[in-house]
């Protein structure tokens, strides 16, 4: 039996469609890593310029999800973050990618539909560090084979280096 | 009430059989694609979701204001 697309893989749909590349971060796409936890909001980085941002924006209105908050909308570049509430009551969160990290997040993910790296969600846990962060840290950072190289240079530039260490040690 | 050598050593024993389940689940959870991870995931969430609090401002603000601090923000 096909299972019935989850509201993850709808809302990724709806993103290229509209022009976008994406990735999936936040809970779900730690999930994808480790052995899953409850999540509630699908949060997705995507790439994409004003005139995207405004098709990504009208691709999902027509697809009922109502828009719940906005960040930077006055920018020349659009909003740095977006948050929809989906048909079925599901929060759609997007992050636009504006450094060049975030860019090389969604170069680096992976499947289908893509999901951040364990290395790049570890450093977007890092940099958050909120307390419901830190198990996902732990969770994370016993995925095999982690490339160190690579998330030691980019939490050197993100200034989380120290922190990183210091969990790495336990 | 006295805790005995073989009574750790059982615990010891009963932490190590947890672990390897864990690694056994794991194992076969990264064995599927990714598609069916994802599905897992959104299935927990159908099971033991709550509704988010309001009140949450989980928006992204430090990382944006993080990489503006530190300019890599590329608008």
């Amino acid at each position: 039996m096909t299972p019935i697309p989850s509201p993850i893989t709808t809302a990724l749909s709806l993103l290229v469609d509209a022009g976008a590349r994406a990735a999936i971060i936040g809970g779900h796409a730690v999930n994808a890593w480790v052995e899953p936890r409850v999540t509630n909001d699908v949060d997705v980085l995507i790439h994409a310029d004003p005139a995207t941002v405004e098709r990504v924006r009208a691709v999902l209105v027509s697809a009922s999800f109502r828009l719940t908050r906005e960040h930077g909308g006055q920018q020349p570049s659009g909003p740095d973050f977006l948050r929809f509430v989906g048909p079925d009551g599901s929060v759609l969160e997007l992050q636009a990618a504006k450094t060049e990290f975030q860019r090389a997040v969604i170069a680096r993910s992976s499947g289908n539909p893509p999901v951040a790296s364990a290395e790049d969600l570890l450093i977007l846990k890092l940099i958050a560090n909120r307390t419901k962060d830190q198990q996902d840290i732990r969770n994370l950072l016993t995925v095999p084979a982690l490339d160190w190289r690579y998330l030691e240079q980019r939490a050197l530039e993100w200034g989380v280096d120290t922190l990183l260490a210091e969990l790495r040690k336990r | 009430m006295a805790v005995s050598e073989a009574d750790r050593e059982y615990l010891r024993r009963l932490g190590a059989y947890k672990a390897l389940s864990h690694a056994e689940a794991l194992a076969e959870h990264l064995a599927l694609p990714m598609s069916e991870r994802l599905q897992r995931s959104w299935e927990l969430y159908l099971r033991h979701g709550k509704p988010r609090d309001p009140n949450d401002p989980d928006d992204a603000r430090g990382f944006y204001d993080r990489a503006r601090a530190l300019g890599l923000y590329q608008p």
